[in-house]
């Protein structure tokens, strides 16, 4: 950065010990399962009907608008009933329930694919119909990235896990480290990338080596990081390994990215023939009794995974449950939404108030915002609607990644009020198109 | 109405009618003028003057007065006027005459007067243009006594009152002692900063009524 | 169990602003401990506990007036006062004033800058200006004279020529590099300036403590080091180019930046946040603005020094500035970055010219030194033009020159002593020459006569040497000698022969309805303002008949003994070969009137 700009990062304190060595539980299998027939926000029809009989990786539902994304089961039992209700996203949708006979008579999803014998048009259909999605949090079917590329220089497995408190990708690429490289080489193939490499925070010392010894002999490097938040965010970590900046998408920037789960997913799909169905999940914080990451399959409530990881810590009586991380991840106000195949960890932290005082205008937040916005001005703007300084300000840029927040030393809610601003800009736009259209 | 309240509504009508404090009207020559008495008097008895004979003349020729020209005349009636005062000032008051210098001539361009004459005589009959001006005048000396009041003692520590006639001086009491005045106040930044102080007490005593008002009218339902 | 809802993120960095005020008021303290040693060492101890006094005083008033602010409001006192760290303002207050400035000076300014300063805006976060310096401006404004005299005695007047800064100001603001060692030596050299061993404010001397405390909250990182760093170097860099340009070496910027309040402002007043701008960019410009005013101020103005109100007048800048660089600081970039380089370009283009043609080396012509070893009667006061008249009874009123303006007094003399010596006038420099005219200063002219020596106040050579001259010319007028050392009383010709061109007399005809008698009403200049008379004459006998003034436009109290009754009365039966004397003491008021006269009888004469 120029001396005009600040760092636009900062060190968190990342908490990351308490699960980092535990060991992943994976004998969760609950009695129900609800798939959210969601996609983002695009609804998934249902292929299956009530009182069918599924196995493990029967297909059950699936979007087909613009985009094509089947759903698959993760448990063999019989369908039930389509229930709606709150997802981990804070919006009601329709869920397929499915009463498990715990046999996991398994079906297979899709027939053997040799990956490195397939031609490219072959390998993006076996992506698309295999169900690979975003698991990194976006949940984006993964084929669309590569309809086109054009002129990539550089495929990047994106590995650097930046939210505190999550080690989920952390503890399946430690289990899965054959499967990642499976699924790297097929994307890098997919990307006609001229470079390829993981990025992984300069930190995780051992997990260097495993990958180094792993892909030894393949185009794919292995490039450190500082350990610094956001550098999981796309742009930081285009910017940090290439220097470039990009307006929409990284392509433009001659980079596409995917997250590691989604390689070791693909990978997962190209050798064992399994579709998404299980989920490595963090769950950890300071309310919870026993920390550690789970392998759960997709559709599991909440409250069972938190009751199997020893419940709640005796004498606190006010939680706030995340789902996903701290910085980024919402407060879900109750147990009972499930776990669906973006999410990646459970926080359960203890409610506490915090001393706010008034805005001192000292900058930090604008020096650490890592879209370089000023969320102090856009503060200030916002309390007097002045929607076309808001614009100026670039509002609609940020990414709620919480920075902000973290360091204001007045303790205000800034990412909130930044929130608010939008939804404020959005709201009008919104009505200015409804005039129009008039 | 009972006395006591018509009383009490005088007063209050003072402080929240105010041109200078609840108008913002010819603040200008408020600022400049008010670092002792005998100037806020004799200002404030100059344009008290002024403002009623305008009203006067305003209201008795609003009939006849053609709208695309009534601003020229009721300045011409304004300045004649002032005009008139200006000499009387200078030929009784010499003292007073010449410490209020060129702001006795900017009466001309008071907001006060334009205004009370645009607003209010222009549209009413003589009597009450006369009222109107009167107690606006007094009004307007009121808040220049009172800043006047302020800026002289924390300026100079002596309140003090001549008779603007013979310049002699009617009485001199030192409230602060020598040295411990503050010389700000004597000067432009004690004008701004009494000034304020007296708009937002003002402001704040008429939203301290507005919210009894409306407790009343909440309280009435 | 209990599911809250809080809008995300829900993790916090620990640090909060408390801690940031605390680090703060822990270097401030160390400041000013250091400053109460240096004090008690060099001083003796009764100063350096005043400065400790000084700033519990400050405190206590600070934390009294928001108490006070905060029960009116009716808010939780408690609370409110924790976060609205007055006291942080009530230090910085402390330590950017004189330790002389009497303790009501300080408490009405604490008072005023608490409220005008900070609450009135919304409380802390809001404000516009920096609290502390609108308070230390209000305490020069207004209480310049009102300070504590022994004090001042102790630790100003044992210095020569003042503060270093108020030196450099006489000299002109620029020192040859020859000369530069000698001038820095009466403050004891640079390692002295350093250590705090000259005074000038309370916590301006100790650079190496203000530095130490600077690295520390950069350390700690409770400041940002853009702004310190950008006005430092900008600072350094003009003045070093500005030096070079007169002939001065490195030192000269060196003592800019060691010098004034140059060294706490960048670490203590510039970085607070409140009142600067968010941005990084914005704050760049800042610093800049502010390195360019301190040096323009220093220059020009006849202030102390500049940095106080180059932080003010850039705080009232900062609104715009944020405004200025706005936007996205990766979009944008280059376009901010433009808009930097761009108005810093321009303002330290404006800063050279102006440093580079506006100053002049002055050479002091007063010595500057406040011990006097010459008697009254002897000093030489032919700069001063001091002019006395004498209204009876031992009271003379005086007028003289001073630094820049003339300064009037009234002078009561009795038995060749002076018994009373008030100014009724004061025009040179606030701030700096006032400091000549403080009750403390005046009461040292009792009882001196035409033998004593009376030495200068220190800081205010030459408002001191108007007054001794002032002083001086009472006395001789009281023992009969000639006082004015303005032009002889009497004219060597005739009024015909009088060379009145700097008088521009100017005459027309007003009236000759009564011939032979005609009346002109004419004008010429006197002392400082045009007069008029109506001057009648007989035009045939070439006589002045009546001179009768209508307008009076010189100094009140000395030029009207010319105009009185008596006096024009000797104008009657003028002629132009005819000689006439002045009014002795209004010369230049008798000088006028008898230019009027002449031009009325030239006028008459048809010449």
């Amino acid at each position: 950065m120029s001396f005009l700009t600040g760092p636009m990062n900062h060190h968190l304190e990342g908490h990351k010990e308490i699960t980092k060595h535990a060991d992943v539980l994976k004998t969760i299998d609950p009695d129900v399962v609800w798939i959210p027939l969601v996609n983002g926000n695009a609804p998934c029809k249902p292929l299956v009907e009530i009182g069918d009989e599924v196995k493990v990786g029967t297909k059950i539902a699936e979007r087909n608008d613009h985009f094509y994304l089947p759903l698959f089961s993760p448990v063999s039992g019989t369908v039930t009933g389509i229930e709606k209700f709150m997802t981990s996203g804070m919006a009601q949708a329709d869920h397929l329930r499915i009463q498990n006979d715990h046999k996991h008579t398994e079906v297979r999803a899709f027939p053997a694919f040799d990956a490195e014998k397939a031609s490219w048009e072959e390998l993006l259909e076996f992506v698309k119909n295999a169900g690979m999605l975003g698991l990194g949090g976006a949940g984006f079917p993964t084929y669309v990235k590569y309809l086109k590329p054009e002129n990539v220089e550089l495929f990047i497995v994106n590995a650097v896990e930046c939210e505190p408190y999550l080690t989920a990708d952390y503890k399946n690429i430690e289990e899965n480290i054959d499967l990642l490289k499976t699924g790297t080489l097929a994307l890098y193939k997919l990307s006609k990338a001229k470079k390829g490499c993981v990025a992984i925070k300069e930190d995780k010392k051992e997990q260097i080596k495993a990958l180094k010894e792993t892909f030894a002999g393949t185009p794919i490097e292995i490039r450190t990081v500082p350990d610094l938040y956001p550098m999981g965010w796309e742009r930081t970590l285009v910017f940090q390994l290439t220097g470039r900046r990009y307006d929409k998408l990284p392509i433009e920037a001659g980079c596409i990215l995917n997250n590691a789960s989604t390689a070791i997913a693909l990978g997962n799909a190209i050798d064992n023939g399994h579709p998404i169905t299980h989920k490595y999940l963090t769950v950890s914080g300071e309310a919870i009794r026993n920390p550690q990451n789970v392998y759960v399959p997709v559709g599991t409530k909440a409250h069972e995974i938190i009751d199997a990881c020893g419940g709640y810590i005796d004498g606190i009586e006010d939680v706030l449950l995340i789902a996903g991380g701290p910085m980024m991840g919402r407060t879900i106000p109750n147990d009972q939404f499930v776990i669906a195949p973006q999410n990646n960890g459970l926080t359960v932290l203890p409610t506490e108030d915090k001393d706010e005082v008034k805005c001192l205008r000292c900058g930090r937040c604008t020096e650490t915002c890592p879209s370089g916005l000023q969320p102090v001005r856009i503060q200030m703007s916002a309390a007097i609607f002045d929607e076309a300084e808001l614009n100026k300000l670039y509002v609609m840029d940020c990414i709620e990644c919480g920075m902000c927040t973290y360091v204001c030393p007045s303790k205000i809610d800034v990412t909130e009020n930044v929130r608010r601003a939008k939804n404020f800009i959005r709201a009008r736009m919104a009505s200015r198109a409804k005039e129009a259209k008039k | 109405m009972s006395e006591t309240t018509r009383k009490e509504n005088f007063f209050t009508r003072l402080l929240t009618d105010n041109p200078v404090f609840g108008l913002y009207l010819g603040i200008c020559s408020t600022l400049a003028i008010t670092t002792n008495i005998n100037n806020a008097i004799g200002m404030g008895v100059a344009v008290t003057v002024v403002l009623t004979l305008s009203n006067i003349l305003v209201s008795a020729v609003r009939d006849i007065t053609p709208d695309d020209i009534h601003i020229p005349v009721y300045i011409v009636i304004i300045a004649t006027l002032v005009t008139i005062v200006g000499m009387l000032m200078q030929a009784y008051t010499p003292s007073l005459y010449s410490a209020l210098g060129a702001f006795i001539d900017l009466i001309v361009v008071n907001c006060i007067i334009l205004g009370r004459a645009e607003a209010f005589a222009s549209m009413n009959p003589i009597g009450p243009s006369a009222k109107d001006g009167l107690l606006m005048g007094i009004s307007y000396t009121v808040s220049l006594i009172a800043m006047s009041l302020v800026r002289q003692i924390l300026g100079t520590g002596i309140l003090s009152f001549s008779n603007p006639f013979t310049n002699q001086e009617i009485f001199a009491l030192r409230l602060i002692p020598k040295g411990f005045e503050i010389p700000m106040f004597s000067s432009q930044v004690g004008a701004f900063l009494t000034f304020a102080c007296l708009a937002a007490a003002i402001a704040a005593y008429k939203n301290s009524l507005a919210a009894k008002e409306k407790a009343k009218t909440k309280g009435a339902k | 169990m209990k599911f809250s809802y809080r809008p995300s993120p829900n993790f916090r960095s620990k640090r909060h602003t408390s801690r940031i005020m605390m680090d703060l008021t822990v270097c401030l303290l160390a400041v000013l401990l250091c400053s109460a040693v240096s004090y008690s060492i060099i001083y003796g101890p009764a100063i350096g506990i005043r400065a400790i006094l000084m700033a519990a005083v400050s405190v206590i008033t600070a934390e009294a007036t928001e108490a006070v602010y905060f029960k009116i409001r009716k808010m939780d006192i408690k609370k409110e006062l924790e976060h609205s760290y007055g006291w942080v303002t009530a230090l910085i207050l402390t330590l950017i004033t004189r330790i002389d400035v009497s303790y009501y000076a300080l408490i009405v300014a604490t008072i005023l800058c608490i409220i005008v300063g900070k609450l009135v805006f919304g409380g802390f976060g809001q404000n516009i200006f920096n609290p502390a310096a609108f308070g230390e401006a209000i305490i020069m404004n207004n209480f310049a004279a009102s300070k504590a005299a022994d004090v001042t005695a102790k630790v100003y007047d044992t210095l020569s020529g003042g503060t270093p800064m108020a030196a450099m100001n006489s000299y002109g603001w620029i020192i040859e590099k020859a000369n530069f060692p000698d001038f820095i030596q009466q403050f004891g050299g640079f390692s002295n300036m350093a250590m705090g061993g000259y005074p000038s404010v309370i916590g301006g001397s100790c650079a190496i403590v203000i530095l130490l405390c600077g690295a520390f909250l950069l350390w700690r990182k409770d400041i940002n080091y853009h702004l310190s760093c950008t006005y430092l170097v900008v600072l350094f860099v003009m003045s070093l180019i500005v030096g070079l340009y007169h002939g001065a070496g490195v030192e000269y910027a060196l003592f800019h930046v060691l010098g004034g309040g140059v060294l706490f402002g960048t670490v203590f007043m510039m970085t607070d946040p409140v009142t600067t701008p968010i941005s990084i960019p914005g704050r760049v410009i800042f610093a800049v603005g502010c390195a360019a005013l301190t040096m323009i101020l220093r220059w020009r103005s006849n202030l102390p020094d500049g940095v106080l109100f180059s932080i003010l007048l850039m705080n009232m800048l900062t609104p715009a500035i944020d405004r200025l660089s706005d936007g996205n600081q990766i979009k944008n970039r280059k376009l901010i970055r433009n808009k930097v380089l761009g108005v810093s370009a321009v303002i330290m283009l404006i800063t050279l010219l102006v440093g580079f043609f506006g100053i002049e080396a002055k050479h002091p012509v007063v010595s500057a030194s406040g011990a006097n070893t010459t008697a009254l009667k002897d000093e030489d006061f032919a700069a001063n033009a001091v002019e006395c008249t004498a209204q009876g009874n031992g009271v003379y009123l005086c007028k003289a020159k001073g630094f820049e303006g003339v300064n009037e007094a009234t002078i009561t003399v009795k038995d060749g002593k002076i018994v009373g010596f008030e100014v009724t006038a004061f025009h040179d420099t606030p701030g700096v020459g006032d400091m000549a005219t403080a009750e403390a200063e005046l009461t040292r002219y009792n009882g001196v006569s035409l033998d004593s020596i009376i030495d200068a106040t220190s800081g205010a050579s030459f408002t001191s040497s108007s007054l001794r001259a002032m002083a001086a010319a009472a006395l001789k007028a009281d023992a009969g000698e000639p006082v004015s050392t303005a032009p002889a009383a009497a004219p060597e010709g005739s009024l015909g022969a009088e060379d009145f061109s700097a008088n521009e007399p100017y005459c027309t005809v007003w009236t000759n309805t009564n011939k032979p008698e005609y009346v002109y009403k004419c004008t010429a200049k006197g002392f400082e303002g045009v007069n008029k008379a109506l001057v009648t004459v007989n035009k045939d006998e070439g006589k002045v008949i009546a001179i009768e003034v209508t307008e009076f436009n010189d100094t009140k109290g000395v030029g009207d003994a010319a105009v009185a009754e008596a006096e024009l009365a000797r104008y009657a039966g003028l002629t132009l070969d005819a000689k006439i004397d002045a009014t002795s003491g209004a010369s230049m008021t008798s000088a006028s009137l008898r230019a009027m006269a002449a031009a009325a009888l030239n006028a008459a004469a048809g010449n």
